[in-house]
């Protein structure tokens, strides 16, 4: 087996007891007031740092480029309601149509 | 590789969070929750800041088939299309979780998540490898903290 196979399914198993940790020992039960109140606020907090690291994430160094043009008219589409499917489309044209004209 | 096992340390808290929604055997509930995904917990969530499980699972379900699909087509075609970013594929992923987060900031202390998160992150990118940024703003929901 490759070293390259060998990291995949190390990081796949580490992957697969992450996913499986809390679902298999809380399964079911209440979570106390003071812990739920604070895992209320993950998914935004996580939301929000996936947006920053897929619009201005590079390899250790912020990339301002030509994803930012396509991700606010995405943001526009967003805000005049537009369905899911079409801010994803609408940034990505945009994105496109940035760097061929550029 | 230390950095792909931390970019999925995420789903540690996220399986926490959605745990209460989970019944049946231990290997049933292993299986199922290898269907957390953002997009799948995102989607699921209810505004009371419960989990619906069905939608959970069914969005896991369809999430992997197409991810799947999508890198076995990209292996066998991906070539022929040349840089994907010429389609702009890669702004499509942070509008996609923009439009899954601004249902989630209805309320002050999820703005005030959200808004902690992102600056967390923001900071971080420079410093630290991929993956860090984002299981270091989870820190952000100790705001909640405060909120008792």
């Amino acid at each position: 087996m490759s070293d390259v196979w060998l990291v995949v399914v190390l990081v796949g198993v580490a992957t697969v007891c992450a996913k499986a940790a809390g679902p298999v020992l809380l399964a079911g039960r209440e979570l106390p007031r003071p812990l739920s109140a604070v895992l209320f606020l993950l998914a935004p907090a996580l939301l929000a740092a996936l947006v920053v690291t897929q619009a201005v994430g590079g390899d250790r160094e912020i990339v301002l480029d030509e994803r930012l043009v396509g991700f606010g008219a995405g943001a526009l589409a967003l805000l005049f309601r537009a369905p899911l499917i079409v801010v994803v489309i609408v940034a990505a044209a945009v994105t496109a149509a940035t760097r061929a004209l550029g | 590789m230390v950095a792909a096992a931390l970019l999925n340390a995420r789903y540690v808290p996220i399986g926490v969070t959605v745990a209460g929604e989970f019944e049946g055997s231990p290997l049933r509930r292993l299986l199922e929750a290898q269907l957390i995904v953002d997009e799948s917990g995102a989607l699921s969530r209810r505004a009371d800041g419960r989990y619906d499980r069905r939608l959970l699972i069914g969005a896991g379900l369809l999430m992997y088939c197409t991810w799947v699909g999508g890198t076995a087509l990209g292996t066998l075609v991906g070539d022929s299309l040349g840089d994907p970013d010429r389609y702009g594929l890669d702004a499509a992923f942070p509008a996609l979780f923009l439009a899954l987060l601004v249902p989630q900031v209805r309320t002050r202390p999820a703005l005030a998540a959200a808004l902690g998160g992102g600056a967390i992150a923001l900071v971080l990118i420079p410093f630290v490898p991929a993956g860090v940024p984002i299981v270091a703003a989870t820190a952000a929901c100790l705001v909640g903290w405060t909120r008792l």
